[in-house]
């Protein structure tokens, strides 16, 4: 006998299915390029977005500036890329006030 | 005939999504993992995080990768509070009932009383599962027997009273 699933069941499944694989991948501590491309295809994020991320990820390492990695990234994710520097920024000091809370 | 899942062995709370994780990403010693909860409600659903945890794994920050496991927890707890959503039906009056929970967009069919109802056109639930429905014939006062299916996997069978 074979058992539907629902859509919202498939989607569940797919969410922890991905971090899993997630978990995974982070397990083994640091990351090579082909480590890093496996995790973003994990989540989603079509090839051509991979490449694109690669591509700053290579031009952060020459100059030290996140700027075309958060640019990259956004594009990839469909989020303003102001919003996501904004956060990028903010998330060192809101753990910093978390910490004292 | 269908077979509905209501239930599957998740954790619903974000610990609970750490652990099904592994939250080896966040460290046992810190804020991170008491404060996961706290930090969770500052987004609205789990892409900023994930987006801002892709930021942290290419330039090797960790705070920032952390976001990544966060994110995760978050479209893990989305998906599972979708996926238990139960279909609940309301009678608003002799002739209109209402439904939620169910299949998104999916073509409706009501029983009443045993006997399906033939609609001209067969209403369909919204992408939120929803749909108001006017019946062609109205109920009459006291007690019915209603099932409700869409064309998916959710079902409920229950009384109205008029």
């Amino acid at each position: 006998m074979s058992i539907k699933l629902s859509p919202e069941l498939l989607k569940l499944a797919k969410a922890i299915r991905q971090a899993n694989a997630v978990h995974e991948i982070l397990s083994k501590g640091e990351l090579d390029d082909s480590d890093m491309r496996k995790l973003l295809k994990t989540i989603g994020i079509r090839d051509e977005h991979i490449d694109a991320i690669m591509e700053a990820k290579a031009k952060y390492e020459e100059t030290g500036d996140p700027e075309p990695v958060i640019d990259a990234v956004a594009q990839a994710f469909g989020l303003p890329a102001d919003e996501l520097k904004k956060w990028v920024a903010s998330i060192d000091i809101i753990s910093a006030v978390l910490s004292l809370a | 005939m269908f077979r509905e899942i209501t239930r599957i062995d998740v954790p619903t709370t974000l610990l609970g999504g750490a652990l099904l994780i592994g939250a080896k990403e966040l460290p046992k010693q810190g804020f991170w993992y008491k404060n996961v909860t706290k930090f969770a409600k500052r987004f609205d659903d789990s892409v900023l995080p994930i987006a801002v945890g892709v930021v942290g794994i290419v330039i090797r920050q960790d705070t920032l990768r952390r976001m990544l496991v966060l994110g995760l927890m978050l479209a893990i707890k989305d998906a599972y509070a979708e996926a238990m959503k139960e279909p609940f039906v309301y009678a608003t009056d002799a002739s209109t009932i209402e439904i939620w929970g169910f299949d998104a967009s999916k073509p409706v069919h009501v029983v009443i009383d045993g006997t399906e109802v033939a609609f001209t056109t067969r209403p369909a639930t919204d992408a939120n599962g929803y749909a108001k429905i006017t019946l062609p014939t109205a109920m009459s006062a006291g007690l019915h027997t209603l099932v409700v299916w869409t064309e998916g996997s959710k079902a409920w069978a229950g009384p109205a009273v008029v």
